[in-house]
């Protein structure tokens, strides 16, 4: 398997410096509000020892100096996908990392692209240059992570095959484990990936359980972890931009209104309905705002999208004015009609599918479960059945 | 209650059910419980209806090994509790 990572280390420093070239020198920490407290999201690469999740008074006690910038967590979101959907423009099989980071695989797309350079050479000029991307190639996830960690910035590094000498000098912090587990391997005098090569399967294995295998295959150059390429999610986008900044609601409802009709009437989108909406808008100086609705039953007219949206925002206090607003219809289905049935199970099965499809996506997963039978035999009695998700 | 539709489902999204949750319990001379504390308050057993034991799944490293009773505690209230011989601890066993 023949796999390419695709690095921006320092992902939102690199895009907030991109927004405020002042930021590009100094040494910045970039916060996020998490419940009641703030927590860092990431630091300029200046700012050596503050790590993400530190909570951020802690971070400035070391660093008094630090500007501070909140996230803009919606903006680096966004511009990670269409990092994803670029790179998805020259291979089938892009798998999303964290923020900044994606596998790409490169298996039989030499005939098409007729050198590997030409590739290489694709992949990094799919990624703005200001964000300095990095490519690393190898034949598994973990070593061409490694590969892009060593490469120089706006070029690609192959490391040496077989590929366990290249990796024996990798700290094990680097290991795709839980964050405990680094921590447990230091206590034990195993600080590189070197020294975890070095030990038998076994002892690790017995320590550390099927992560401990884990560590010991990716410790010996094997990831044959197969990637998990991104679905696509079909979602449709209009926006508009304002002439002057506005935080007058009744401006941004007319906005909303011509954005839905624009949406609605689309020849794409004739005979589809979305069951989500979501909003969002640029605030200068602060986090992009964003807001999500959810249509029940899934929206395919646009007067009562529009009293939705408006019954939402009436209640809704904006951060700061408005600079363009825009509205993603997301979640796309196809007619809903209501159809009667004469038969009562049959009219039940269909309430309850459409009920569970709203809380899919309300929730983002399946929260309607139904015991299902594993070991009834067994005198374990939590043996006996499990809950399983619920599929109408 | 809904029908079985027989569709498949994921390993990975399949939870437990009935696990049993670690229970203060004062237990005589014979390990027998006394009191056992639900809900903030401790309440004693009046009777026991059932008791029995089950050893099972010997072959991992960590065997079940269970010491179970039924009691009735504060009017009239079952209770199934059972003393993990392995762990030494006291579980509530949810029906």
């Amino acid at each position: 398997m023949h796999v390419a990572c695709v690095l921006v280390d320092h992902f939102p420093f690199r895009l907030e410096a991109a927004r405020n070239p002042k930021l590009v020198k100094s040494r910045v920490i970039i916060y996020q509000h998490v419940g009641s407290r703030r927590e860092v999201v990431d630091t300029s690469p200046s700012l050596t020892g503050v790590l993400p999740g530190t909570p951020l008074h802690e971070a400035q006690a070391n660093c008094k100096d630090a500007i501070l910038v909140e996230a803009d967590s919606v903006r680096y979101k966004r511009v990670h996908e269409h990092i994803l959907s670029r790179l998805g423009e020259w291979s089938p099989v892009v798998e999303p990392a964290q923020l900044g980071c994606a596998y790409v695989g490169l298996d039989g797309l030499e005939t098409t692209y007729g050198t590997e350079e030409r590739l290489i050479d694709a992949l990094l000029r799919s990624i703005p240059r200001v964000l300095e991307p990095r490519l690393g190639i190898s034949n598994g996830k973990f070593p061409a992570y490694a590969a892009a960690l060593k490469a120089t910035p706006g070029r690609a590094f192959k490391p040496p095959v077989p590929v366990k000498e290249f990796l024996s000098t990798f700290s094990v912090d680097y290991l795709p484990v839980p964050r405990e587990i680094p921590i447990r391997l230091h206590s034990f005098g195993l600080h590189t990936i070197g020294d975890l090569a070095a030990l038998p399967l076994g002892p690790l294995q017995a320590q550390f359980g099927p992560v401990g295998a884990k560590m010991w295959r990716l410790a010996q150059g094997i990831d044959d972890t197969p990637l998990a390429p991104l679905k696509p999610r079909e979602e449709v986008t209009e926006s508009l931009q304002f002439a002057i900044p506005t935080p007058v609601q009744g401006q941004i409802l007319i906005a909303v209104e011509s954005l839905l009709k624009r949406l609605l009437g689309r020849p794409d989108m004739r005979g589809r309905y979305a069951r989500v909406c979501t909003l969002a808008g640029n605030i200068q100086d602060k986090p992009t705002w964003t807001r999500r609705i959810h249509f029940r039953p899934p929206l395919g007219d646009p007067r009562r999208g529009y009293f939705v949206i408006r019954s939402v925002l009436e209640g809704v206090t904006l951060p700061g004015p408005l600079e363009d607003i825009s509205l993603t219809l997301g979640e796309l289905t196809g007619e809903s009609g209501k159809q009667g049935s004469l038969l009562a199970d049959v009219r039940q099965r269909e309430l309850i599918r459409e009920a569970v499809a709203q809380l899919k996506v309300a929730q983002g997963h399946n929260p309607i479960y139904q015991v299902r039978e594993v070991e009834p035999w067994s005198r374990i009695p939590e043996r006996r059945a499990v809950l399983m998700p619920y599929e109408p | 209650m809904v029908k079985d539709t027989g569709a498949q489902g994921s390993s990975d999204a399949l939870r437990a059910l009935s696990l049993p949750v670690p229970l203060p319990v004062k237990a005589d001379g014979q390990g027998n419980p006394v009191t056992v504390q639900l809900k903030g308050r401790w309440l004693k057993v009046e009777s026991m209806a059932d008791r029995w034991r089950i050893d099972d799944e010997w072959w991992r490293s960590e065997p079940v090994s269970r010491l179970y009773y039924d009691c009735m505690v504060d009017q009239g209230l079952k209770v199934t509790v059972f003393h993990d011989l392995v762990a030494g601890q006291w579980f509530l066993q949810k029906a």
